[in-house]
């Protein structure tokens, strides 16, 4: 990993920014739009909040966020490459797991009988969860091939490493968005 | 034909592949928002007999509609080739999978550009048809003209993936483009969903199924037009110093 030099610049690159920017707005209209829902079908959203688990939610986030320190400590903190990896890898690690655990809501969600386009509610649930699963499938991958690369004892830019950091910490931002949307609010 | 003329030819014959662009744009808007007044597309909820009503009272206008937009994909496959021409530039000295899996991708659309205006010259083709076929064929026409976003997003993909790999001096497309493009395939994914719903902001008439889409592909074409031809100009200004063709 490479010295830093005296000038502050955005982690990443310019264009990892411009990515994260667009993905947030995006978030950001589809949060908008499920809350005008909620407000035009309150019932649904009572009622299917009622059946969700707050426990597996928090699961879920707290899972994320062990991510977010892993990584951190994978691109910021640790010097050593085969560290930095191991650490990017236990964050990966989380991803997997936090796909283990939605897969496993998802499941019972269908076995109660519960469709997409059933009532606002059911569809936001799973377009929204849905979507940002393949926004932590792609981290997941991410991460998880720099961790090989750096546990393997090759060289990584640390361009690339904050890039796949930041993306990290996006999908663990935007699942906050849609665990309070969703689950709490 | 020495071989800068020849150089300067092949500058010539991207620029107007990428100009295409225009005339695709142009016919299709012609056809499809002036003609056809398909802006905002029909109502996936409406009912057979509603759809075929609509048909026949717009019949004529609706199948010059379809044609205009048949004739704008003449012009949709230069404007992919020139894309696709800067992705063989980025791979001259590698394997050209992404070359070869954009074109493929540019054929696939348009086949899927294509396909959905047969089916709705199919349902305009004769008025004594049962209102339940009529409606048939608009379905047929309307799921994978909006919904069907797997080989349109192959196209883009290409081209991000081709350009963030570039490890040219002068790369061909700027990284924020490249990343950009990855964020509007991302925004597009969403279409697929209009296969569940009737109404509501997924539906193929909703903001995920028309107006988010439409304005992101209108969007990264522009986009994609201006950068494009800035890096024709640079790939001629390397070969000719003095000025270019």
């Amino acid at each position: 990993m490479s010295g830093r030099t005296d000038v502050r610049q955005l982690p990443g690159e310019t264009g990892i920014w411009v990515f994260i920017l667009t993905d947030l707005l995006l978030f950001g209209l589809y949060f908008v739009l499920a809350q005008c829902d909620h407000v035009r079908a309150p019932w649904a959203f009572q009622a299917g909040k009622a059946e969700l688990s707050i426990a597996l939610g928090t699961a879920n986030t707290l899972l994320l966020l062990a991510g977010s320190w892993a990584v951190a400590m994978g691109t910021r903190v640790v010097q050593d490459a085969r560290q930095a990896g191991r650490c990017l890898g236990l964050a990966a690690f989380s991803g997997v797991l936090f796909l283990a655990l939605k897969a496993f809501e998802w499941h019972r969600h269908l076995s109660q009988g519960h469709r997409i386009d059933e009532n606002p509610f059911q569809t936001w649930y799973f377009f929204l969860t849905g979507f940002h699963a393949l926004h932590v499938i792609g981290a997941t991958l991410w991460l998880a091939a720099l961790a090989r690369r750096l546990t393997a004892g090759r060289a990584s830019s640390t361009v690339v490493m904050e890039a796949a950091g930041c993306y990290w910490h996006l999908v663990d931002l935007l699942w906050i968005g849609i665990f309070l949307v969703i689950y709490v609010l | 034909m020495s071989g800068l003329s020849r150089y300067a030819y092949g500058t010539q014959s991207q620029l107007w592949c990428c100009n295409c662009v225009f005339p695709f744009m142009l016919l299709f808007f012609v056809g499809w928002v002036a003609i056809g007044q398909l802006l905002p597309p029909l109502s996936p909820s409406m009912s057979a007999d509603e759809v075929a009503a609509l048909f026949d009272a717009n019949r004529d206008r609706l199948r010059l509609c379809m044609v205009l937009c048949m004739y704008s994909t003449v012009f949709l496959i230069p404007f992919s080739a020139s894309i696709i021409g800067q992705i063989a530039r980025i791979e001259q000295n590698g394997p050209r999978v992404w070359t070869y899996a954009a074109l493929i991708a540019a054929a696939g659309n348009v086949v899927s550009f294509t396909f959905p205006l047969m089916f709705w010259t199919v349902a305009l083709f004769r008025s004594d048809r049962a209102a339940s076929l009529v409606q048939l064929a608009s379905d047929l026409a309307w799921l994978p003209f909006l919904g069907m976003a797997s080989p349109y997003v192959a196209l883009p993909l290409c081209v991000a993936l081709a350009g963030l790999l570039d490890r040219a001096a002068r790369p061909a497309f700027p990284r924020w483009y490249c990343y950009l493009t990855l964020a509007s395939v991302i925004a597009i994914l969403p279409a697929a969903l209009i296969v569940f719903f009737q109404h509501g902001w997924f539906a193929w008439n909703g903001m995920f199924g028309w107006w988010l889409p439409f304005s992101d592909v209108f969007g990264w074409t522009i986009l994609t037009y201006v950068l494009l031809r800035r890096a024709i100009l640079a790939q001629a200004s390397e070969v000719l110093p003095e000025g270019g063709p």
